[in-house]
């Protein structure tokens, strides 16, 4: 139901004003799973992209690219994940409800960030279209077209082992003023099936209510969502690393 | 050209000195991380009506941003410290919109009051791809709400209590975008530099 009529409402809305871009305020229907949420995301997408005409303001849309400081992006950034982190915070009966609840935030993260992902990756694809499909280009869009703009730079380097790229950041933006790590080597964001059993690595120092994990999960979620449309067919995964140096960086693997 | 003109001017000028010695980056990128963030807001509304509460969640989270962004402020854009309302004013609309946003703003003074000033902008980068649907959300939200926070926020971190609202708003079909920015007083100072 919920469904139906979210996608009823974005049809009428788009018929009714022809509306070139749209981006609706109510809620997208709730779904109990992420690709269900990408899905319809992606459909909302497609139904953007074919209204899409040439037009005088789309062109000056296409060439004017507007700019904003750096540091109010990542203000916004950090208190979009603290919104997402506060949430539901409270004293749990149980160890069961905790896990719970901090599998909900880490959904919840993700989720944002492909929401976020998926739009940015229309507005980047129209201006600086990826004509290559290979993992290659694919690892450069995401850690130089899609660095700069959201960052205002590249990242400092991408290597490449088999079929996996590791995207460094030797001073993660979003990281800064976060604590170094002391009693873990690295903070990854592997998912809880690919869990090695070990809990040590998992120990973190939250600051306030957001931990490094937060912010990785949250940055994986974008680079999934930006990436969506390229992969067609491919599998695809993204881990997100800090480690212990500082250094943080973000894992495409391709198999 | 009067002393107050050759201060708006020079007001201009450090605006954008400020915004062009910035690290910069997409637009877009700020506007879909809004929107994302508003729009995720009034999902979470138990009632669809309390459009209010979005208005607020995005005024105390902008306050929290501005008591950060000040710092930003006071070290890299070379403003003077501001001594009256007025200049305090103009340092809001033509030096930080200007070095965060890009955004080329007005500020004129409310008639009759010396405490309060209308702020005005014609580009807002927040609302980049937004139409505000008709109904509830269009009467009733503010949806750049967190602007007047984040002003609120940075102001009384150097002292200045104030209260900050929209006024217009282009999303609601107003032909500008308008803060009306009071001032209600101003903190005693309360660190002591000693004196040896």
């Amino acid at each position: 139901m919920g469904f139906e009529i979210g996608c009823f409402y974005v049809l009428l809305k788009l018929v009714a004003n022809d509306v070139v871009y749209y981006d609706f305020c109510y809620g997208l229907p709730s779904s109990s799973t992420p690709f269900a949420d990408v899905d319809i995301l992606l459909q909302v997408s497609l139904l953007r992209s074919s209204c899409v005409s040439e037009s005088s303001f789309l062109m000056t849309s296409k060439t004017r690219s507007a700019h904003v400081s750096e540091a109010a992006s990542s203000a916004l950034t950090l208190a979009a994940i603290t919104h997402i982190c506060s949430r539901r915070l409270g004293n749990y009966t149980n160890s069961d409800e905790r896990v719970a609840a901090e599998y909900e935030k880490y959904h919840l993260l993700e989720r944002q960030g492909v929401i976020i992902g998926l739009r940015l990756m229309e507005r980047l694809l129209y201006r600086e279209p990826v004509f290559g499909r290979t993992s290659t280009d694919i690892a450069r869009y995401v850690g130089y077209t899609m660095w700069k703009a959201i960052f205002g730079k590249k990242v400092d380097s991408i290597k490449a082992i088999d079929s996996t790229y590791h995207l460094s950041d030797n001073n993660f933006r979003w990281l800064q003023g976060f604590p170094q790590l002391k009693t873990s080597d690295c903070v990854q964001t592997l998912e809880s099936s690919e869990d090695d059993g070990s809990t040590d690595r998992y120990t973190e120092e939250p600051v306030g209510s957001v931990s490094h994990r937060d912010v990785l999960l949250y940055t994986v979620g974008i680079i999934k969502g930006a990436t969506h449309r390229l992969l067609g067919e491919s599998s695809f995964s993204v881990t997100g690393t800090h480690t212990k140096e500082g250094e943080t960086f973000f894992s495409l693997d391709f198999r | 050209m009067s002393s107050s003109a050759q201060r708006l001017a020079s007001a201009v000028q450090l605006g954008n000195a400020a915004f062009d010695n910035n690290v910069k980056m997409s637009a877009e990128f700020l506007a879909l991380t809004y929107g994302a963030l508003v729009q995720q807001m009034v999902e979470e509304l138990t009632q669809e009506d309390d459009v209010e509460h979005v208005n607020q969640q995005l005024y105390h989270m902008g306050h929290r941003i501005g008591a950060r962004l000040i710092e930003e402020y006071s070290v890299r854009s070379g403003a003077a410290p501001c001594r009256t309302f007025t200049q305090a004013a103009e340092g809001v609309a033509l030096v930080g919109l200007r070095m965060f946003l890009g955004v080329s703003a007005e500020v004129t003074q409310v008639k009759d009051a010396a405490d309060t000033f209308a702020i005005s902008f014609q580009d807002n980068p927040l609302a980049l791809f937004v139409e505000l649907p008709d109904g509830p959300l269009r009467e009733c939200l503010w949806y750049s709400n967190i602007l007047c926070g984040v002003i609120t926020g940075a102001l009384s971190l150097v002292g200045l209590q104030t209260e900050a609202r929209f006024s217009r708003d282009k999303l609601r079909g107003d032909s500008k975008n308008e803060i009306i920015l009071h001032f209600k007083g101003r903190e005693r100072e309360t660190f002591q530099v000693e004196r040896n």
